[in-house]
């Protein structure tokens, strides 16, 4: 169901939005929610304004849908909202400052600051490299999909994961690095197999 | 420090655990040595942010998708208000409102190359900004996790006041090249502030950054702070007379003795961890050696402890000494204090326990915010006292509940459960408060005992007594309110008394009920309490949503209906789900027959933690059944409503008077009661 069936999908749900359908939109914030809110969550750590961010991305879109060209992905337009939005949010954050913050702070600041502008956050390229991640998800070992599941879905910490499968924290803790680990080596693999650069 | 320990380091930070100071500043020392380990390790960071991020949106996939839609709906009324406004004026529109062009080039995918119709016809500049409100009420609770994370920081690494610092501090502070990102201290990975932008906030909230050593942030805009209304530091100024004692305008203080509190059973005071320089001195104090006067048991949301004019992040085990405070961030914080006797102290949410002392007795000086206590026996020369304010409580062992409004005119509010409190106004008046009453010390309110109302203590009530408007208030004043909002207010008709649904909406909150669903989980009971008059005995659907903490109809925690599919016609039934059951709490406890009638009905369902479920009509109990299991399997960011389900599709007609939820299961003679007690 990938490819033509999914353009085909996506451009009748903008049919039916732009027809009157609330149902529509539903089903379009249902289908993106989670990805705009992974794009959104590489930038910016405090998930209640991630979801604040994400909520706004789709409030813009439900204004502007009528402008969409269809010239790109639905999802890639929705990032480059997203990523408007969030690169809005950290610049008014820092312009609020009377004076610069300590050090190392500013050194986080700059970093996110330099990675968000740069191409490397592009909507095409994070669209692909989620996709990719999406697809690294779905073939991991067992295990590994299971303490994923429990860390980030469930949302439990180290020290539960650790008391309930008799390990220590700091094995959890360094098995959960090594997972990621893997899913970034698989995504470079999977971008770099589409042409894409990691 | 080698790769692998600043890894390992990485990791501790990363999960919310803090490093000691040197351990800190050499994994950032190494860091801005290490560009490939730095690089390996911030990439990390944002694939654990964006996983972060996914699983929460994966959880919270309905509650997200109901907020954006009320959004949406807000905007859209308050699009309509603005163009009313305009038109009174006879303005016109003005620029910044003029309807929306369609974009040119290109047909748009759909044909129309302008928004949906159902869409308010705006350009996106021309967006109502109302969203910013909710937004900025986010940020700012945002910006309060941002101080407890850049405190906590500005201890570990950039300021040690009494400490500077390794050597590599200076450094790290002159470089602006990449640098790893924030340490995220979060010690629960579900609700996780973190880094980069929680600390941002904290700079806005007063301008200045949150780790100045020598300020101590503001949790609230300048103009709501009360300090700087002449009357607000009048009555604070009268209140600090009261606490320090001498000087008390409304009574002589309590004797005096020498003896002093011992320290907490366990483990050492924390003053070794504090700046030698923020020390308060006298109260806590016995002969030069500080003395613990709480302990803190738990902490829910963010907290801080109050150290003279700064704060600093407050974890469970921290020993509160004499002459310290705390502060409450956030509308779902919690604090529990235990003091050495056992006596139980809880802070609400958005409190200000200003300072803590040992007087001999116990003086607490709560500025505003709610505290709940269960005081053991106290020696009647050394009494529990609460200053507020407005006056002080004087306890000597009893439950209480003392409530200090931000506004003025709403002052203090006692409420007791058992035993007596004196409770002393300003005047120097005072009124002994037996359990079951309360008493207020407010402008324009009778300074006298009075009774409790019999729902003290729910979770959520809804008195229904508005008269007018979109919106049904939450009156429990437990945490923050669960207002429901009605979505078509041209189904309903407000009663003097009541608020009758005439035709299909649905009554509901806009946030998740997590004060219910964390009370319910937390007690692993239930009490569902509701008056109200059906519209009719045999509506031709079934399943009809009277009350329910759900998603979808295949989705709830709990449910009480009408006529559930299958089941006894003409009757009421609940669904409540556990571990032991499905997603929708199937089989439900039903009442007999017939027994809905088209009279005021006062219908009643508990569930305690034992698992016994009863249903109890008109203060009678009806049916019964065993729902074993706990709670946690209760989806957190399920919202209340009333009179239909979240689909739309179990539309409920009738009349409600009363409706309340308790944590707790209600006996069969608080019901008793409660039917006595009536809504007429």
């Amino acid at each position: 169901v990938k490819g033509k069936d999914v353009m085909n999908s996506t451009d009748e749900l903008i049919r039916q939005v732009n027809r009157d359908s609330q149902e529509g939109f539903r089903e379009l914030v249902r289908m993106h929610q989670a990805s705009v809110q992974a794009y959104l969550g590489r930038y910016i750590r405090n998930l209640e304004i991630v979801e604040d961010l994400a909520q706004e991305t789709f409030l813009k879109v439900f204004r502007n849908l009528g402008e969409y060209r269809g010239d790109s992905p639905l999802r890639i337009w929705i990032f480059g909202i997203a990523r408007n939005l969030a690169l809005m949010h950290l610049r008014q954050e820092r312009s609020r400052r009377v004076r610069q913050i300590p050090g190392w702070l500013a050194f986080v600041e700059q970093w996110t600051m330099e990675r968000i502008e740069s191409e490397d956050s592009s909507p095409a390229l994070q669209e692909l490299k989620l996709s990719a991640l999406e697809e690294c998800l779905g073939r991991l070992p067992k295990r590994s999909a299971s303490l994923i599941e429990d860390h980030y879905i469930r949302g439990y910490d180290g020290r539960r994961i650790a008391k309930e499968t008799g390990r220590s924290e700091v094995s959890v803790r360094v098995t959960l690095l090594r997972i990621r680990q893997a899913l970034r080596d698989c995504v470079e693999r999977r971008l770099a197999a589409k042409g894409g650069t990691a | 420090m080698t790769p692998e320990h600043a890894r390992e380091a990485w990791l501790c930070l990363l999960s919310g655990k803090s490093l000691p100071k040197k351990e800190e500043a050499e994994l950032l020392q190494s860091l801005a040595l290490n560009g490939e380990l730095r690089d390996q390790l911030l990439e990390d960071a944002e694939l654990d942010g964006s996983l972060q991020a996914w699983g929460r949106a994966r959880m919270h996939e309905v509650s997200f998708t109901r907020s954006l839609f009320y959004r949406i709906a807000a905007a859209d009324e308050n699009t309509r208000f603005f163009r009313k406004l305009e038109a009174r004026l006879g303005a016109g529109l003005p620029g910044d409102l003029s309807p929306g062009e369609a974009s040119g080039g290109r047909a748009p995918v759909g044909g129309k190359g302008a928004q949906p119709p159902w869409a308010p016809r705006y350009t996106l500049q021309s967006f109502p900004r109302n969203t910013s409100q909710g937004r900025r009420t986010s940020h700012e609770l945002a910006a309060l996790a941002g101080v407890a994370i850049a405190l906590a920081l500005s201890a570990l690494v950039v300021l040690g006041p009494s400490d500077p610092g390794p050597e590599t501090s200076p450094r790290m502070k002159e470089s602006r090249g990449p640098a790893m990102k924030e340490s995220e201290l979060r010690s629960d990975p579900g609700r996780k502030p973190s880094n980069l932008d929680s600390e941002s906030p904290a700079h806005r909230a007063d301008g200045t950054p949150s780790v100045n050593p020598g300020r101590r942030p503001r949790l609230s805009p300048p103009e709501a702070e009360p300090r700087d209304d002449p009357a607000d530091r009048e009555r604070q100024g009268k209140a600090l007379a009261v606490f320090e004692g001498g000087k008390e305008p409304v009574g002589p203080d309590p004797p005096v003795t020498t003896d002093p509190i011992p320290p907490p059973p366990t483990g050492p005071t924390r003053e070794e961890e504090r700046p030698s320089s923020q020390e308060p001195r006298g109260a806590g104090e016995e002969g030069g050696t500080r003395v613990a006067i709480a302990r803190v048991e738990g902490v829910t949301g963010e907290a801080h402890l109050v150290i003279k004019e700064e704060t600093f992040p407050v974890k469970p085990g921290s020993d509160l000494l004499g002459g310290q405070g705390l502060e409450m961030a956030g509308a779902t914080s919690r604090l529990v204090l235990r003091l050495p006797d056992e006596t139980r102290i809880e802070l609400g949410p958005e409190t200000l326990l200003q300072e803590i002392r040992s007087d001999p007795g116990i003086r607490i000086l709560l500025m505003k915010g709610s505290l709940q206590a269960r005081v053991n026996k106290q020696p009647k020369s050394r009494p529990l006292v609460i200053v507020t304010p407005q006056g002080e409580a004087k306890v000597l062992g009893t439950t209480l509940r003392i409530d200090v409004d931000p506004d003025p005119s709403k002052g203090t509010r006692l409420n007791v459960d058992e035993g007596k409190v004196e409770l002393r106004n300003l005047a120097g008046k005072t009124v002994l408060v037996d359990g079951g009453h309360y008493a207020q010390i407010a402008p324009g309110v009778e300074f006298a005992a009075k009774p409790l109302a019999f729902w003290e203590g729910a979770l959520a009530v809804y008195l229904f007594n508005e008269g007018r408007g979109k919106t049904v208030h939450d009156g429990s004043r437990k945490g923050s309110a669960l207002d429901l909002h009605i979505e078509n207010e041209s189904s309903v008709r407000w009663q003097p008394k009541g608020l009758t649904i005439v035709s299909p909406t649905l009554i509901a909150s806009v946030h998740s009920a997590r004060k219910i669903i964390d009370a319910c989980k937390a007690s692993n009971e239930l009490s569902v309490e509701v008056w109200f008059r059906p519209a009719t005995v045999t509506p031709g659907t079934k399943d009809l949503r009277i009350l329910t903490l759900s998603a979808d109809p295949g989705n709830q925690n709990v449910m009480m209906g009408q006529d559930e599919l299958f089941g006894p016609p003409a009757s009421y039934f609940v669904r409540f789900r556990t571990t032991a059951n499905n997603a929708v709490g199937k089989p439900a406890v039903a009442s007999p027959e017939g027994s809905a009638t088209g009279n005021l009905t006062h219908l009643v369902y508990t569930r305690g933690k034992s698992g016994r479920a009863a249903m109890y009509l008109d203060g009678r109990e009806v049916s019964s059944d065993t729902v074993p299991g706990s709670l946690s399997s209760w989806n957190d960011g399920y919202h209340l409503g009333l009179g239909n389900e979240f689909t739309h599709d179990r539309p409920w007609l009738g009349e409600y008077r009363f409706a309340a939820i308790y944590g707790r299961a209600l006996s069969a003679d608080d019901i008793k009661e409660h039917y006595r007690a009536g809504v007429e």
